[in-house]
């Protein structure tokens, strides 16, 4: 395969069929050498539904990269900038086909969410977690520091900040899965965890509790 | 709302590490070519690069991503 600078990859992509069409070829096999890798963590290349995934990846993949070619800064090697949005890509699919039946209303209704303006008693702080049974006294630390959060989270945080909390940093769901179920765009959703975690940190701030506190609370 | 301890941890974590400016997943994935590709190069990118650095720490989905891509150039030797 011929090796290009970013500048050569530039130009050849925007040259004649010919040209152009060579180009393509060699960047499929850059795309295709890359994907194994990339999706290590979801696939093995022996699995079945590999290939297919793999080609529909590539041609989304070259589709972007036509249409996006202007906006290439060449701060990077040009194939890294195709391989970027090739994870993207695949990665995007990937979540998509994983949590497509996973709904989060069901989410929440699984919760057993009670209306954020009570507070959980104790033993349903959700603390007994641990293998060890910590002492008595260390369980009611817990217990406690468990509810205190809790509460801070009832009060300074709104319902959809609380849903998205639940749905991406307790049960997993990828962001622009619970992006798209709350009818939202990734960043936006991103905005809203972001804003969450700065509410939590002043009110932690207010109350005189740092985060060390609370982690060795819970060891 | 019933939260794991190691997920509370996690978040507690996250608060800790928050700042009042972070980038977005967009701003992330913009310059993500050049941060995975200085990382690859040994490059001290938590100096470089340090918005994309602490959004990469806060942010798993995108986390993922940067690894994903990281494993492609390292097998691939494309940031070479």
């Amino acid at each position: 395969m011929k090796t290009r600078t970013n500048a050569e990859w530039l130009t050849d992509l925007r040259a004649d069929a010919k040209t152009r069409e060579r180009a393509l070829v060699d960047l499929r096999a850059v795309i295709a050498a890359g994907l194994p890798y990339a999706l290590s963590n979801w696939l093995s290349p022996s699995d079945p539904q590999f290939d297919m995934l793999a080609e529909d990846v590539t041609q989304e993949t070259l589709l972007k990269v036509i249409k996006h070619l202007d906006s290439f800064e060449g701060r990077s090697q040009f194939t890294t900038w195709v391989q970027r949005i090739a994870v993207r890509v695949a990665l995007t699919e990937l979540r998509r086909r994983r949590w497509k039946d996973v709904s989060l209303d069901a989410m929440m209704t699984e919760e057993g969410e009670e209306p954020m303006s009570t507070l959980a008693p104790p033993a349903r702080a959700g603390v007994a977690q641990s293998n060890t049974a910590p002492d008595p006294a260390r369980a009611a630390e817990q217990s406690e520091m468990m509810a205190m959060i809790q509460r801070m989270i009832a009060q300074e945080l709104t319902e959809k900040q609380r849903m998205a909390i639940v749905a991406a940093r307790i049960n997993g769901m990828p962001i622009e899965e619970v992006a798209r179920q709350m009818g939202m765009e990734r960043n936006a959703l991103y905005k809203l965890l972001h804003d969450a975690r700065l509410r939590l940190k002043k009110r932690m701030e207010r109350e005189g509790l740092t985060p060390e506190e609370v982690l060795s609370a819970f060891g | 709302m019933q939260i794991p301890i190691d997920k509370l941890k996690t978040m507690v974590r996250g608060v800790a590490r928050t700042q009042e400016i972070e980038y977005s997943c967009e701003d992330t994935y913009r310059l993500l070519d050049e941060f995975t590709e200085a990382v690859a190069q040994g490059k001290d990118v938590a100096q470089l690069m340090p918005l994309v650095q602490q959004h990469l720490e806060l942010c798993p989905d995108c986390r993922e991503e940067f690894e994903a891509l990281l494993r492609v150039l390292q097998a691939t030797r494309s940031g070479a």
